[in-house]
């Protein structure tokens, strides 16, 4: 095989893979989760949402936080993970962690909370 | 969006070249460093375009780590049969010729299974619910096989104690308590340290490389090689533990004795076939084959088919652009091993990847670096095939799927 012949395939190959990059990239959602729609089948699952914190239970070592979407959901945030801890009642946070479940109700393990209003 | 995966992917082929030339720099560890940024990489990139990065930089990563395999760590012409294919070349003069060749089977490879992606989405989920029962037994039949063709009660002594001794320092180094990145030290020893010692211990002389434009292979060797590397590709990319290493073997077994030009072709066809095909494991049975995907599985648990076309978009593209900037790089590789020091150059890879083990797995990491470099020059001293140092993840995989 000559070299040129070898690499027209793979500008070809590359191009293919730029239009099939253009026709999909529409169609992939990339929207922030709703709380509504987290159940148990995305436990394990990495989510980011927002929301406004109505509730917040700060102790030693863990901040526990309701969030409203309207739709609430609890957040926990274990305070040697992270270092964001200036929250109070009333801000709009985005949060990124796990899904879990604890007593039959999902929750979040925070990873990361940033106040965004 | 089209620009954030355009951005993602041009990312993900950057750090594919990163950790395709550096010898011991897995794309493991830097999935795993996206995994663990996630958090602050969300706030630019989405999942799927984290995805779209670990795919690129898995894929430019399986046509570029053939330079530092063919480059580094060549043994003396004399030591002819322990001396791989590629290494064979490289001492013949003819280094680019055998990247060339591996990167002919990964590309054709990969364009071959990306359009027997439909079948293999058909077919895995219905074989892979018979089978799984018997995944363990599978592997050790596999393993037993791959030690009786060594030639000689010797050689099938030795491929035994090679598979046992690295499976039983794997059990040891998977279940050692706080040890980060346990693997790198492990392979890094076994498949990285041990071949550069060797080479340094035979004070190896490489010779003025040519640059040819033109391969002659014969047709029907070349369509045999892609077959091949396609078929055992991806099937092995369906069990955990094993690896391209045990795809060549089974590849070779079914097409039968193949000239070293095919034999590369082979190999590097099997490298890429078995990243690509293991993103269907993960759509359809949702099981994670490699360090990529599990990162990957991490981020994004279970993909849909608009997902996965995005993932066999960026497959496509990372591959064709791997394809020149492999070509590319390894003249820039000719350049330098004919100018510097060859020992020097095997002496300062070594340190490289001891400084790397120290920083990222401590002393713990260096003793356990040691210890399978040790084990990973036996097979080159008692002249067995390297992969049954591969026992160090198929050994604790048969245990979990067995016991």
């Amino acid at each position: 095989m000559k070299e040129s012949t070898l690499l027209k395939i793979a500008l070809i190959t590359s191009l293919l893979g730029l239009l099939i990059l253009y026709l999909i990239s529409d169609n992939i959602e990339i929207k922030e989760k709703n709380i509504e729609k987290i159940t148990m089948e995305n436990k394990d699952e990495f989510v980011k949402l927002r929301g406004v914190v109505s509730n917040l239970i700060n102790s030693e070592k863990v901040m526990i936080l309701e969030i409203t979407q309207p739709q609430e959901i609890t957040i926990v945030l274990f305070k040697n993970q992270n270092n964001t801890f200036n929250i109070n009642k009333g801000n709009e946070v985005e949060i990124f962690g796990k899904v879990d479940e604890y007593n039959g109700k999902m929750e979040i393990i925070a990873e990361r909370v940033r106040v965004v209003g | 969006m089209f620009f954030e995966f355009l951005i993602a992917s041009l990312l993900g082929i950057f750090a594919g070249i990163f950790t395709g030339i550096t010898p011991g720099i897995h794309i493991n560890l830097v999935s795993l460093l996206v995994v663990s940024s996630a958090a602050y990489l969300t706030n630019i990139f989405s999942f799927a375009s984290l995805g779209v990065f670990i795919i690129s930089m898995a894929i430019t990563h399986t046509f570029l780590d053939t330079l530092p395999a063919i480059f580094l760590g060549a043994p003396e012409s004399e030591t002819a049969l322990s001396v791989l294919p590629g290494h064979k070349l490289l001492l013949k003069g003819m280094g680019y010729e055998a990247v060339k060749l591996t990167i002919i089977g990964s590309l054709m490879s990969l364009l071959t299974a990306l359009f027997l992606f439909p079948l293999f989405i058909f077919l895995v989920p219905r074989v892979y619910e018979r089978i799984q029962v018997y995944i363990g037994y599978f592997l050790i039949a596999m393993m037993a096989y791959m030690i009786f063709i060594e030639k000689g009660a010797d050689k099938k002594f030795w491929s035994f104690f090679v598979f046992m001794a690295s499976g039983i320092l794997g059990l040891i180094v998977l279940t050692f308590p706080n040890l980060g990145q346990p693997l790198f030290p492990l392979l890094s020893g076994l498949f990285g340290i041990s071949m550069l010692i060797v080479s340094l211990m035979q004070k190896t002389q490489i010779p003025k490389q040519s640059i040819t434009d033109q391969i002659k292979i014969p047709k029907k060797e070349s369509i045999k090689a892609i077959g091949a590397a396609t078929l055992t590709g991806s099937f092995v990319s369906f069990f955990p533990g094993l690896g391209p290493a045990q795809a060549a073997v089974i590849g070779s077994q079914i097409v039968g004795s193949l000239e070293n030009y095919a034999f590369l072709i082979l190999v590097g066809g099997i490298n890429t076939v078995n990243m690509a095909v293991s993103l269907v494991s993960l759509y359809t049975i949702e099981k994670a084959r490699n360090g990529a995907v599990l990162a990957i599985m991490e981020l994004l648990p279970s993909i849909n088919l608009n997902i996965l076309l995005l993932f066999i978009a960026a497959t496509l593209f990372a591959g064709g652009i791997a394809t020149f900037l492999a070509l590319y790089l390894s003249k820039i590789f000719i350049k330098i091993i004919e100018k510097v020091n060859y020992s020097m150059l095997c002496i300062l890879v070594i340190s490289f990847i001891a400084v790397l083990v120290l920083y990222f797995s401590s002393w713990t990491g260096l003793l356990i670096l040691l210890v399978s470099a040790a084990i990973g020059i036996v097979p080159n001293v008692v002249n067995v095939k390297r992969s049954h140092s591969m026992g160090c993840l198929i050994l604790p995989v048969i245990l979990f799927f067995v016991l």
